[in-house]
């Protein structure tokens, strides 16, 4: 049963044994598990409630942005450096991404534990994944969904010697619209929204929408958290409509994703002893560029990247120094009006450019970065994202760009557009070299920054951690967070299936604690 | 007029504070009274802001023009609303992006009076507005490709979602039918509020 703002008249009070806050991939996942485990569980999502069946996902940009993203498409860092993508609706940020499928690396899942997380082992993951691509129809795309972008990169990456893989995708049935990031209109996608959480109201959980939670409660003398206070808010205006909610629970689930978690932890005035609250916030940012074909590319057809390459997501260093890599390479899918936005320049120049777009080819990389930012509260609630590229993220990023200009001239590119503020073009693969120096940071260039993480910390030194490897806050028992806030590094590929499983061990901690 | 660049880590999108007493030293500094109201009112092609002053209205709609140019065949940002429906579009905004516009609003309009020029940006000529906007966007100063930036940002995307800029762009449109919705930020939004 979901209820939408528009529906609630009067404050309400409700009791129940699990309340999670958001319904993303963690969020979603936890409620699943705990309602197919016999608990009463309530979700409340901030954002609204949308449908392909009502007509909701019209494919325009404008409205879908306004529909589902969490700042309207056009929250940033405070340095305009990045863009922050994350999602605002029923089914969190999976309803607006790329459907790229990947298990956490083994790698990766070795670094965690070194970080001091446990119970979250390669084999202890393995039976969860694999449950978890059945359950979204995990698989390689079919090569009739590359586009030409696609089939590009797998050219030109075979020339230069790389390997091009298949990049798992959770569709079933998808007509190849284009149109996956302003929210599949055909269910086509398997978010969570088609997923996993009718999944948890069929097994008996209940959705508040349009529901923003104001403060995690405790119980006085224990400290133990004991539900939350909400409000329900006017979709029109994103204000609060009037009714009020208060949840009283046995266990609260903190699943609102790496941007709004933290916010919401000090909204409540939450302790933060180990003073990781909000800190090393990974963003995942995103370079690309820009490249004119002879040929029509069409960037914004058939499905987002098919095909990528693995072969730099390690980062290479020799005598201590970086060399290269620490991202994923993709060939990028960005729709008509972004590419507008993008390009540089300005009036005669940019219409120029813009009326070439559908020979405009791109390639971008998930840059896997270890210098983290920050997130604090304004005076007046409000959140602020700080964030700088540095060190050797700086490095992995140029080195990203690098790799990217030589597959997009290798690939019959004529030119290559840098989308920094000066306009930096590219003529040929004897250029390249200029990436090496070009200022990339400071706001000269905007990143996308769509897999926030890290910022309450897992880790079972509660002096450096803020949760355990339970998933339950160090200092709040009863409060569990199931989203990538916990992760001590980025998963270094997308982490939609790495938020899910983890959000499954949270679920079954919590099983085990309430029975 | 120079800046000491800081670490960027603490300043505001689009590093509000040194934007705005950038802007009110430039105005103290050229003597600078009252905004003239007809200058203003003439370049707000009938258009009535929600959030922001008529001033600000009046040099965003001029950077619009600048930014996008004219193009052959395509509406110009008066027929498209750009600038009526980027301040729509931050009436609904929450965080810091309304006093962020308008404290770049305000540096646009008066950092030329930094340089050789004796005329706000808004009384300029077409040609010496562009070389004013080109110049910002080179600039070392993080405040200023900031300031640049974010008007362009709104400007570019509020621009080409009218579906009338799309075939220039090669886009074939949605392959759905539009649906309202009362928290967008399209024309059929300015209208239903009119």
């Amino acid at each position: 049963m979901i209820r939408e703002g528009h529906e609630i008249k009067h404050d309400l009070r409700e009791e129940v044994d699990v309340v999670i806050i958001g319904s993303g991939c963690g969020g979603a996942a936890a409620a699943k598990h705990l309602a197919e485990g016999g608990l009463s569980v309530l979700i409340l999502e901030k954002g609204g409630y949308y449908t392909a069946a009502r007509g909701d996902f019209d494919q325009l940009s404008d409205n879908m942005l306004a529909r589902i993203d969490g700042g309207r498409g056009l929250d940033t860092s405070t340095n305009g450096e990045l863009a922050l993508m994350y999602g605002n609706c029923v089914g969190g940020a999976s309803v607006h991404y790329w459907a790229d499928s990947w298990r956490l690396p083994e790698d990766r899942a070795r670094i965690y534990e070194e970080k001091g997380v446990s119970g979250h082992e390669h084999e202890v993951l393995a039976p969860i994944f694999d449950e978890i691509e059945k359950d979204h129809n995990v698989h390689p795309a079919d090569p009739v969904y590359r586009n030409r972008m696609n089939e590009l990169f797998i050219e030109a990456g075979g020339r230069l010697g790389w390997h091009i893989e298949d990049v798992p995708q959770a569709r079933r049935g998808c007509v190849a619209s284009g149109h996956c990031y302003q929210g599949c209109s055909y269910d086509a996608k398997q978010s969570q929204l088609v997923t996993y959480v009718p999944a948890a109201l069929k097994a008996g959980a209940r959705l508040y929408a349009d529901c923003e939670v104001t403060a995690i409660t405790r119980e006085p003398g224990t400290g133990r958290a004991s539900g939350v206070s909400a409000r329900f808010l006017d979709r029109a205006t994103g204000r609060p409509a009037g009714p009020k909610l208060e949840v009283k629970a046995r266990a609260v689930v903190l699943a609102a994703g790496g941007y709004a978690s933290p916010v919401i932890w000090m909204r409540s005035g939450l302790p933060n002893g180990s003073g990781e609250v909000g800190r090393n916030l990974f963003t995942n940012p995103n370079p690309y560029l820009y490249a004119l074909y002879d040929e029509e590319i069409y960037l914004w057809h058939n499905i987002p990247a098919a095909v990528g390459t693995s072969d730099f997501r390690l980062p290479r260093y020799e005598n201590g120094r970086y060399v290269e890599g620490g991202y994923l390479l993709h060939p990028n899918q960005i729709q008509p009006e972004f590419l507008a936005v993008t390009l540089p320049g300005f009036g005669g120049a940019h219409a120029g450019l813009v009326a070439q777009l559908p020979r405009l080819g791109s390639a971008v990389a998930w840059i896997d970065d270890e210098h983290g930012g920050e997130v604090t509260l304004r005076e007046d609630g409000t959140p602020s994202y700080h964030y700088a590229l540095q060190g050797d993220d700086v490095l992995k990023a140029r080195d990203a760009l690098k790799k990217q200009a030589q597959l997009l001239f290798e690939s019959g590119a004529r030119e290559i557009f840098v989308p920094d503020s000066a306009g930096t073009r590219l003529q040929g693969p004897e250029e390249i070299a200029q990436l090496d120096t070009l200022e990339i940071q400071n706001g000269a260039m905007l990143f996308a920054a769509p897999h926030p993480a890290g910022t309450l910390r897992m880790g079972d030194d509660p002096s450096r951690a803020v949760v355990a490897s339970t998933h339950e806050a160090h200092e709040v028992p009863g409060l569990y967070v199931a989203d990538p806030s916990v992760f001590p590094l980025p998963p270094s590929v997308d982490p939609s299936l790495t938020i899910m499983a983890f959000s499954v061990i949270a679920a079954r901690n919590i099983l085990s604690h309430l029975a | 007029m120079t800046r000491q660049a800081t670490g960027p880590s603490r300043r505001g999108f689009l590093m509000l504070g040194g934007a705005a007493a950038a802007s009110a030293a430039i105005m103290g500094l050229a003597g600078i009274a009252a905004p003239g109201g007809e200058h203003y009112g003439a370049l707000l092609n009938g258009e009535v802001p929600q959030v922001l002053s008529e001033k600000e209205l009046a040099v965003l709609s001029v950077a619009a023009e600048t930014l996008v140019g004219p193009i052959p065949g395509l509406p110009s940002i008066y027929e498209t609303r750009t600038p009526a429906r980027i301040d729509r579009e931050l009436s609904l905004s929450r965080g810091t992006l309304l006093s962020d516009m308008k404290a770049s609003l305000l540096y646009l309009e008066y950092s030329p009076l930094m340089g050789i020029s004796l005329s706000r940006f808004s009384s300029m000529g077409a040609q010496e507005r562009e070389a004013h906007l080109r110049a910002l966007s080179r600039s070392e100063d993080p405040l200023e490709r900031a300031i640049y930036n974010g008007v362009r940002f709104l400007v570019f995307f509020f621009y080409y979602t009218d579906p009338r800029t799309w075939a220039h762009l090669g886009y074939e449109g949605p392959q759905m039918p539009a649906k309202f919705f009362p928290a967008g930020n399209r024309i059929e939004n300015l209208e239903a509020l009119s």
